[in-house]
């Protein structure tokens, strides 16, 4: 298993989409941050200091932060097509035949190309938002931050970061089981935008006072939900754990059905 | 036979949607054997060692490498003893030939130098320092084959299955090929070759299975194959039937056969005694001919059922 995962970091390394995405994680912050101040001066310039205050507390280093681990925007909306791309690299050039042929079983390889994947995109999201909160302090301002404020900060990284898992298990599922590039991009990118736009829709409306707490439990499950909740309140430690547990199911489902269906999968 | 096997099938069987690529083949190849996979396209030769490589799941049937079978956890250890090139070659074009030598290390847990894998990528016919910088995308046909089979031999494997190895490959390849098969062959290593190409599984295989629609026709040694390849005198007469009766009875001929008015005789016969009987029997003879049959003659007769196995 310790083979396979070297050479999948070794090819994935050696692949150009390694360096393209980090060129993009590293400008892409630089450009959002940049864009956001030359709205913010030029509401300045047409509304006055007022507008710019109002506007600074919407849009800082932290909100730009947060954002950025979202699966509906900028970077985390290419993230799935970057993954399935490194993942069937390793099938078109037919070297997974060659870890077959040496007898490794396929689960091994599903959760080889899983780690490689999840590996992959925390590193890459990390550079992003760590580049997203540098530029966005620079250039937007620091956000005022209680105690409360830097703890929900921190549960949102690392539902962000975890959060990986789930598009990573998702492109191996559907990029091995059905080893079509075109159709596992396309399927993946559906799957994260119907559920980016779901969690975001829903935070924007399950925080009223007459909302049923139940309700408010269930809906924490949707992987991102807790994460989209970030741009409206402080997260709890009882949402994180929450959060954390739709990951781990949202993981878990594309992970061993993947498994499953690469397992019974002829290989050309 | 006192080796021991390295690659049985039994009644193996691949079916897709009902259609049999490979039918109930049970066959048996030896250590040390080279052994050639001969058949039409479509004939099952491919899926079959895809089967062998574990890379497609069998519909029914067994097989087992080296004396273990393919349903035993065992299994497992004997695949490290595999290399195998199957149609396209799997090499990574974005990576240069050095960097995939390396993946494929690291995917079989081998320590290499780079000056032991330049070395092995000299060995397979291709120059280390001329292609350093290329990617091998860049390459052409046979120098991904050359590549394909300096990863295959990175493990140092014990059986090897070579698909249609010398596709793509120029004169000097195919010589090339030839010596290295026959090299390793001789340190012992076991060969499983399909090709299309039938003079040069003769001048390489010791053993010959013909495949036709999924079915093993018949397994030969190569010098069974030598026997059944056999000189022919051909003779064009206008009463062939009457005059092959003749020759039959005269000769004592074993086999013949008659095709409108062609005798054709199957045995190391002089071909001036023949013609010297026709002349004093007064028979006319239009035209006679000696010839050798080919491997690629007996083939096609062996798809077309005219020979018994």
């Amino acid at each position: 298993m310790i083979n396979l995962l070297k050479a999948d970091f070794f090819r994935l390394l050696k692949h150009k989409i390694t360096l393209v995405s980090l060129i993009i994680a590293l400008v892409l912050p630089l450009v959002m941050a940049g864009l956001y101040a030359a709205l913010r001066a030029f509401l300045t310039e047409i509304g006055g200091e007022d507008s710019a205050e109002v506007f600074g507390a919407i849009m800082n280093g932290g909100t730009l932060m947060l954002s950025s681990f979202s699966l509906t925007n900028n970077l985390g909306l290419v993230l799935p097509v970057f993954l399935v791309i490194g993942i069937m690299s390793d099938v078109s050039s037919g070297t997974i035949r060659n870890k077959i042929i040496l007898g490794y079983k396929r689960h091994q390889i599903f959760a080889s190309h899983f780690l490689t994947a999840f590996v992959y995109a925390f590193v890459i999201m990390s550079v992003y938002a760590a580049f997203s909160a540098l530029w966005g302090i620079v250039l937007l301002g620091a956000p005022e931050l209680t105690s409360e404020g830097q703890l929900s900060y921190l549960y949102y990284y690392v539902l962000g970061l975890l959060g990986l898992a789930m598009v990573a298990a998702l492109a191996s599922c559907l990029s091995l089981s059905t080893l079509n590039s075109a159709g596992s991009i396309i399927i993946s990118l559906a799957i994260c935008i119907v559920i980016g736009f779901l969690a975001s829709i829903l935070s924007s409306f399950l925080n009223g006072p007459d909302i049923a707490e139940y309700a408010k439990h269930i809906v924490r499950f949707i992987p991102s939900y807790v994460n989209s909740y970030a741009s409206v309140g402080n997260i709890t430690t009882i949402m994180f754990l929450e959060g954390l547990g739709g990951i781990l199911i949202f993981t878990a489902i594309p992970y061993f059905l993947g498994t499953y269906l690469f397992s019974k999968r002829d290989l050309k | 036979m006192d080796k021991n096997p390295v690659f049985q099938t039994f009644s193996l069987t691949k079916s897709y949607k009902g259609f049999k690529a490979v039918d109930a083949v049970s066959m048996n190849i030896y250590e040390g054997d080279v052994y050639g996979f001969v058949g039409e396209n479509g004939a099952g030769k491919t899926t079959l060692i895809r089967l062998a490589c574990g890379l497609i799941h069998e519909t029914s049937g067994e097989y087992a490498l080296f004396g273990v079978l393919n349903t035993s956890k065992e299994i497992v250890n004997e695949q490290k003893k595999l290399a195998a090139i199957v149609e396209s070659v799997a090499v990574n074009r974005g990576m240069s030939a050095l960097d995939n030598l390396r993946l494929q290390a690291k995917i079989a847990g081998i320590e290499k130098s780079d000056e032991e894998l330049n070395k092995l990528i000299d060995e397979v016919g291709l120059d280390h320092k001329a292609i350093e910088k290329k990617k091998a995308g860049s390459f052409s046909l046979g120098m991904r084959q050359r590549l394909g089979l300096a990863i295959a031999l990175l493990s140092d494997p014990k059986f090897i299955l070579l698909d249609e190895p010398m596709n793509g490959l120029d004169p000097q390849g195919f010589v090339d090929m030839r010596e290295t098969i026959l090299r390793l062959n001789k340190l012992g290593v076991t060969f499983l070759i399909s090709s299309h190409i039938l003079s040069e599984l003769d001048k390489i295989c010791t053993r010959v299975g013909f495949l036709s629609h999924g079915k093993l026709l018949t397994e030969l040694s190569i010098d069974e194959l030598h026997d059944k390849t056999r000189r022919k005198i051909s003779i064009r007469v206008k009463d062939a039937d009457d005059v092959s009766e003749k020759l039959v009875k005269n000769f004592d001929i074993k086999e013949s056969k008659v095709e409108g008015e062609n005798i054709i005789i199957y045995d190391a016969l002089d071909i001036n005694e023949v013609m010297a009987f026709l002349v004093s029997k007064k028979i006319k003879v239009e035209g006679i001919s000696s010839s050798e049959e080919t491997i690629e003659d007996f083939y096609r007769e062996l798809m077309n059922g005219e020979v018994k196995q």
